[in-house]
């Protein structure tokens, strides 16, 4: 009997992911936006129930006569004046709105609400439960959002299928072009659209928040899971998530910000390397060519790189010189920007280069973790050699997501590389000997083995990770001055036409998914080893290593090498600046992150430099001719 | 043998529709092919089958080798290259940038062996001036020379010209004919889908006409434009 | 008073200019055809008037005396110009019905509904809860017509209806034709069929390169001067 219970309990707790899925597919059907503030809008409503409900004194259940509507407008609104800006071919754009939005919602429920955890009170319905016979005891609590579940996802259907706004939906999503032939105002329907998913959502939510604990910076579960469940076309199967248990996330460490004891502003190293080999004695040579074509030399560095790499030269030597002058908290702001830059330096050349919008960089963060544990904790392998092996496993457990995850394009991958992460983080929280949940702390043994002497273990530490961030500086330069330079940028720029010159396109975008692979996989080392304990929440944690990497590529700019270095010292001079103010740090950022992608989608970089045709770090190769600009016929050798 | 290219039996299906209906004919070395037909007759379909599509049925032989099932990087390598109907430069890369990487990849030899041979190709189509020009500024014209340049640069063996005329004026059309004749005189084999007809007959050396995805005619212009199926088909004006 | 008219119209994509300078007018009553090859600007028209295509000036284009190069395609469909797109372009996710419905959308009021409609072509009446992808090429074309006669337009613009169809095909599909103008709709119609053309119609524009090379009653045209303005040779 006791299965039979279970599958019953599952299959009502169903209803209540039914409903969250419904809100989301509906707004990925009909305008393939992924909205990441989903779970927020969630939580935002059982809040708005706890006001209604304090102000009025109502039934949980009666404030939904307020809440609903009031989640309505507030949809409409939203898409009307914001996400309809975002709409286009470009899926980064509507992402990161709905990423800020994210941020600005929880914080701001933070601010408003506390941290305190809430529960919506109906007594009456709560423990009461139906008796079945002997052994059966149905809790009336689960049947009610069961019953509630079924009959919004029947209006919707009823909806969809035999009303004119229905129709105009599902026209609109098939062809809004031609749906516009026909009377339809695309931009009133995407609102309804929106407005409408809020609505649903904000049902879902007040019944959440009767059935369960919540907070503010609660994310309601896995959201990209339930997006599987398909389009708005078939609302019936969200149903099919059964079986789910919620839980609530606790908060991926301290958010209150880092105080730097002296509040100075951190230099970041930048690079600019002379080229070795054929491409050195390409670089500012004079060419002697058949006498057809003029004489021409390629440039491939400025004067404004060559003023770039002395500048950098001289923040170089200024972080490896660090340790003599500063102290252990700048120490430990310089390890924590040195990993966010590498991030950020990968994330940019997957997303900005490549093409590939991926929202589960922290599946291999975490992987990393867990694997350098493994190898020192279980395998007793030295820290050093650890590394590597870490590097090494992770990049090659990238290899078989790739060919997966490179079947889904555009949208789909982003999804799908923040499911996996999520599959990832999920089965982390199952495996005993990594402590599961609560999660597992490096060794005392691993730790003196990196050294006996705590001050060398912190120096040992910085270079370490001032060496990964300056490292993936220079990879990623390398990488893009090189000749796979230039095919991730044809495959940026048009992937058919590049494979019609010859461009492996699969490789060129492996390669790239690799790399990115390896350097979150070493960060991951680096987290542990700083942080000398680990829960999969904080190792897979969306928020962390891939919504703040993606926030600074996309503020610094996207698309190029400058911007991820400047997107993260305004990352951390915000957070130095704003550390007092608690959640205002994340809402102005998240505001920023909205305000950029929408009005300079090439970031502060693409207003300062590109528009300047300003470029520290050289990856473009100029052709100069010699003598007058017009090309010269017959020179003679 | 002098079979450039054969193209047997081959079908298309893009679900129920039958783009690309048994369709057979072959290019000669050296020739030059120019494909006519109604819209939706399968013009373009054909060009991505040949460039790097897989089809439902049939083969596809290049140089007397089987290339039916090979990507299109690999087809490029082997001497296939191709233009786009809608040109489809790299935009944030210069022009020269372009060219280069097309000379780079389809050669498999680095950037630095390649330098001479892209400004080399610059200079035959007329863009030198604009080597360090983003792509994405270019106009119409400029673009399609640097569609046609990038073709070039990979070093193809049979060049495919997708609809290169359109939207030109007849003055722009003539230079590129210049161009092209050229690239015609440096053995070059080219099949070319074009609607601007008058341009089409007067270059080149036979003509197919497909309707339906199906081959409707095929011989020397001035006889395939008399057939009196092509003209009710493609024009549709009654025999007198 | 010409219920459409269009002065000097110029438009494009982008940079890629399509049309320089089209000057035509339609009559209510009457039909019209539009000849020209690939490439010519016969698309790019009917896009700028139904207003999927804005034009450089929005005067240039008359609708019942006023302006609507501004309008949004919405907007337009409203004052009564239903289109027919070229591909026909049903919707895949509704049904032959509904698909038929979404022309009725717009609240336009006339002697096109539903029935009236299942009239003109029973076979869809048949096939009425079919889903739209599975009809024939033909059929297909009964349905996007179906659906811009819902809107109760006052003129019908109709691009390339021939596409890829059999000429029996064909045949049958323009056959609904004398139906659709007793009812008193205006018909402008784009082909690259010139047969086709010439017999739906009242008068012919032949378009190349943009612009209009040659205009006239199709009795009144020789062979000879058609050819030479369709290809320019």
């Amino acid at each position: 009997m006791y299965w039979i219970n279970t599958i019953i309990q599952g299959a009502l707790v169903g209803g209540l992911y039914a409903l969250f899925a419904t809100g989301l597919s509906l707004m990925f059907g009909v305008m393939r936006i992924i909205n990441i503030a989903h779970g927020d809008f969630i939580v935002m409503s059982a809040y708005l129930a706890v006001v209604v409900v304090g102000l009025l004194g109502v039934d949980p259940l009666v404030s939904l006569a307020v809440v609903v509507p009031v989640m309505f407008g507030i949809g409409y609104a939203l898409q009307r004046g914001l996400l309809n800006f975002t709409l286009g071919d470009d899926i980064l754009r509507p992402l990161l709105v709905t990423f800020g939005l994210s941020v600005v919602i929880q914080n701001g429920l933070l601010e408003l609400f506390s941290a305190d955890s809430r529960r919506l009170q109906l007594p009456w319905l709560e423990t009461a439960s139906v008796r079945i016979g002997d052994q059966l005891a149905i809790g009336l609590m689960p049947a009610t959002v069961f019953v509630v579940a079924v009959v919004v996802i029947a209006a919707l259907e009823l909806l969809l299928y035999w009303t004119d706004l229905g129709r105009a939906f599902r026209a609109t999503a098939d062809d809004s072009d031609t749906a516009r032939l026909y009377g339809v105002n695309n931009r009133y329907i995407y609102a309804m659209a929106t407005a409408i998913a809020l609505s649903v959502m904000s049902i879902a939510g007040v019944l959440f928040g009767i059935s369960y604990h919540f907070r503010s910076d609660d994310r309601s579960g896995p959201a990209p899971l339930r997006i599987r469940g398909g389009d708005y076309r078939r609302p019936g199967q969200p149903v099919g998530n059964v079986g789910r248990r919620c839980h609530s996330r606790s908060s991926a460490g301290p958010r209150r910000g880092v105080r730097s004891k002296l509040g100075y502003t951190c230099r970041t190293p930048r690079v600019s390397i002379r080229p070795a080999g054929a491409a050195a004695r390409a670089h500012s040579e004079d060419r002697r060519p058949m006498s057809d074509i003029p004489s021409y030399r390629i440039e491939r560095s400025t004067g404004t790189s060559r003023l770039g790499f002395a500048i950098l030269l001289v923040a170089l030597v200024a972080l490896l010189s660090l340790p003599g002058w500063a102290g252990r908290a700048e120490m430990r702001l310089l390890i924590e920007i040195s990993y966010y830059l590498a991030l950020a330096q990968v994330w940019n050349l997957l997303a900005g280069y490549a093409g590939l919008v991926s929202v589960g960089q922290q599946a291999y963060v975490g992987l990393g973790c867990y694997v350098f544990l493994a190898a020192t904790a279980f395998l007793n392998v030295p820290p050093l050699p650890a590394l590597l092996l870490t590097g090494f496993a992770v990049t090659m457990i990238a290899v078989p997501v790739a060919f997966v995850a490179f079947r889904l394009r555009g949208a789909h991958f982003a999804i799908g590389t923040w499911v996996i992460a999520e599959v990832l983080r999920l089965i982390f929280t199952l495996i005993r000997p990594f402590g599961q949940g609560t999660g597992m702390s490096l060794p005392i043994s691993v730790v003196r083995a990196i050294s006996e002497n705590r001050t060398a273990r912190e120096l040992i530490l910085y270079y370490f990770s001032v060496g990964l961030g300056v490292g993936s500086v220079v990879l990623v330069f390398f990488w893009l001055r090189s000749r796979q330079g230039l095919a991730l940028a044809a495959v940026r720029d048009s992937e058919a036409a590049a494979g019609s010159i010859g461009i492996n396109q699969q490789r060129t975008k492996l390669a790239v998914y690799l790399i990115a692979a390896l350097i979150a996989g070493l960060v991951g080392a680096l987290v542990i080893l700083e942080k000398l304990r680990i829960t999969p929440a904080a190792a897979f944690s969306v928020t962390d290593w891939s919504a703040d990497v993606i926030f600074i590529v996309v503020i610094g700019g996207i698309g190029s090498i400058e911007g991820p270095i400047i997107g993260t010292l305004v990352f951390f001079v915000l957070r130095a600046l704003l550390a007092d103010y608690g959640a205002w740090y994340l809402i102005t950022l998240g505001t920023i992150a909205i305000v950029v992608m929408l009005k300079a989608p090439r970031g502060l970089w693409g207003l300062i430099g590109e528009g300047h045709n300003v470029h520290l770090f050289p990856v473009q190769r100029r052709v100069r001719f010699d003598a007058n600009r017009q090309p010269i016929r017959a020179l003679g050798k | 043998m002098t079979t450039l290219l054969r193209v047997a039996g081959v079908t298309k299906h893009y679900g129920a529709l039958k783009a690309i209906d048994n369709l057979s004919f072959n290019v000669e070395n050296g020739e030059a092919l120019g494909i006519l037909g109604p819209n939706g007759a399968g013009k373009s379909t054909l060009f991505n089958l040949i460039a790097g599509d897989v089809p439902s049925a049939g083969s596809i032989h290049f140089k007397g080798r089987d290339i039916t099932h090979l990507q299109s990087y690999e087809r490029c390598r082997l001497g296939i290259g191709r233009s786009y109907q809608i040109p489809q430069p790299f935009g944030r890369m210069t022009v020269f940038e372009n060219v280069l990487a097309a000379a780079s990849f389809a050669s498999g030899h680095g950037e630095a062996a390649c330098y001479d041979f892209s400004i080399r190709t610059l200079e035959r189509t007329g863009l030198l001036t604009k080597s360090n020009v983003a792509a994405e500024q270019l106009t119409l014209l400029e673009r399609k020379r640097l569609e046609l340049a990038r073709a070039l640069a990979t070093k193809p063996t049979l060049l495919l010209l997708d609809e290169i005329a359109g939207g030109l004026t007849d003055g722009e059309c003539q230079e590129l004919l210049k161009t092209i004749n050229l690239v015609k005189h440096g053995g070059v084999s080219i099949v070319w889908i074009e609607h601007v007809v008058h341009v089409l007959i007067a270059f080149v050396d036979r003509l197919l006409v497909i309707n339906f995805g199906k081959h409707l005619a095929e011989g020397v212009p001035h006889a395939v434009m008399a057939d009196t199926a092509v003209q009710e088909v493609y024009m549709g004006i009654e025999a007198e | 008073m010409s219920l459409l008219r269009t002065n000097d119209l110029i438009a494009g994509y982008g940079d890629f200019q399509a049309l320089f300078g089209i000057s035509l007018s339609i009559d209510e009553g009457e039909a019209v055809a539009i000849i020209g090859s690939n490439g010519a600007g016969k698309t790019t028209l009917l896009r700028t008037v139904s207003g999927l295509l804005r034009p450089r000036n929005p005067t240039d284009i008359e609708f019942d005396g006023s302006a609507i190069g501004s309008l949004e395609p919405e907007q337009i469909v409203a004052r009564g110009i239903a289109m027919v797109p070229e591909g026909r372009r049903p919707f895949p996710s509704l049904n032959v019905e509904d698909n038929l419905r979404m022309g009725g959308y717009c609240r336009r009021t006339g002697p096109w509904t539903l029935q009236r409609v299942y009239r003109l072509f029973p076979m869809l009446a048949e096939r009425r809860f079919a889903q739209s992808q599975t009809l024939s090429g033909g059929q297909q074309q009964m349905l996007a017509i179906g659906r811009a006669l819902m809107t109760n337009p006052r003129l019908l613009l109709c691009d390339e209806l021939s596409l890829g169809l059999a000429p029996i095909v064909i045949r049958d599909i323009y056959a609904a034709m004398p139906d659709i103008r007793a009812e008193g709709t205006t018909v402008l119609i784009v082909e690259q069929d010139i047969n086709r053309a010439l017999e739906t119609s009242n008068r012919v524009y032949c378009v190349q390169k943009g612009k209009i090379t040659l205009e006239g009653r199709p009795g009144d045209l020789t062979r000879e001067q058609i050819k030479l303005a369709y290809f320019g040779i």
